[in-house]
């Protein structure tokens, strides 16, 4: 029992019990630092989802990102890759949500979910305190292993957002059993 | 370095940014015998085999096992839905 209540307390702190800090300067840590936490091996090797991404998906988030077509190629085997329809690179299918040039305009993000696990429906929990933000859908139903489902998030700040600060906050899958967790990121610039 | 963790601060705009933490301080690792205990040349005391270390040096493999154990268990999944299901159970 006080090994229960010591590991929920120890949620975000260290070993000596203090809030984790940074290395080598002594300020508090932030998801910069620990990311979307410490690596848990006996979750890892069971995550229900998986956000999968592929040599295609690389290439045309380095078309998104303004690379040239002969460098672009150079690293597809140096096969041509030719860029085309229009990517996004805040649409790159990766485990962490950063936006860090919001304005107050809203902004949808994309992301494809795979799943990896049993048959199951899996609902959407999200915070990011400061902005306004959606999921949609908010709920995710697979009947087999490999089936994928695609869902956007749309981000706004708000009129009273702090401006050129970090906002931390996170997006969680849950079917009961699996917890699917994304950190979120975003910074107000304008 | 009391911390369970070793980071390196890293806030830029980096679109791969945040991803995972491992344990990276007072690590017991596998040491160069031809090494002195401390690193430093003045340092006679040499010869061993281990040693406790600091840093994303020790980090880096905690999360490479972990790959491999993934890889064994998911030998049809992608290097990124690896490095997903590392991420995404990550604790806090």
């Amino acid at each position: 029992m006080s090994f229960t209540v010591v590991h929920i307390a120890a949620t975000t702190r260290d070993n000596t019990n203090r809030p984790i800090h940074d290395g080598f300067v002594e300020t508090t840590a932030t998801p910069f630092a620990y990311g979307s936490g410490h690596v848990q091996p006996d979750l890892a090797i069971d995550p229900g989802l998986v956000y999968d991404l592929g040599l295609t998906d690389y290439l045309n988030f380095l078309c998104a990102s303004g690379y040239n077509q002969q460098l672009i190629s150079a690293l597809n085997f140096n096969r041509t890759f030719i860029c085309s329809g229009t990517h996004s690179v805040t649409d790159l299918n990766y485990p962490s949500i950063t936006l860090p040039n919001l304005s107050l305009k809203a902004v949808t993000i994309a992301r494809t979910v795979t799943n990896v696990g049993p048959p199951g429906t899996y609902t959407a929990t999200f915070q990011l305190l400061g902005y306004n933000i959606t999921v949609v859908p908010s709920s995710l139903t697979f009947s087999k292993i490999g089936e994928k489902k695609t869902f956007k998030v749309t981000v706004q700040a708000r009129s009273e957002t702090k401006r050129r600060t970090y906002e931390f906050g996170e997006l969680r899958w849950t079917d009961g059993k699996h917890i699917v967790r994304s950190p979120i990121t975003v910074k107000r610039r304008r | 370095m009391s911390s369970t963790i070793y980071i390196i601060h890293t806030e830029c705009d980096s679109l791969f940014q945040p991803d995972v933490t491992a344990p990276g301080v007072n690590i017991l690792a596998a040491y160069s015998e031809f090494a002195s205990a401390s690193t430093l040349l003045t340092d006679n005391r040499r010869g061993f085999k281990f040693n406790v270390m600091q840093g994303t040096s020790m980090s880096c493999p905690h999360v490479t096992g972990i790959a491999g154990l993934i890889k064994t268990l998911h030998p049809n999944w992608s290097p990124a839905a690896i490095k997903s299901a590392i991420m995404t159970t990550g604790a806090l």
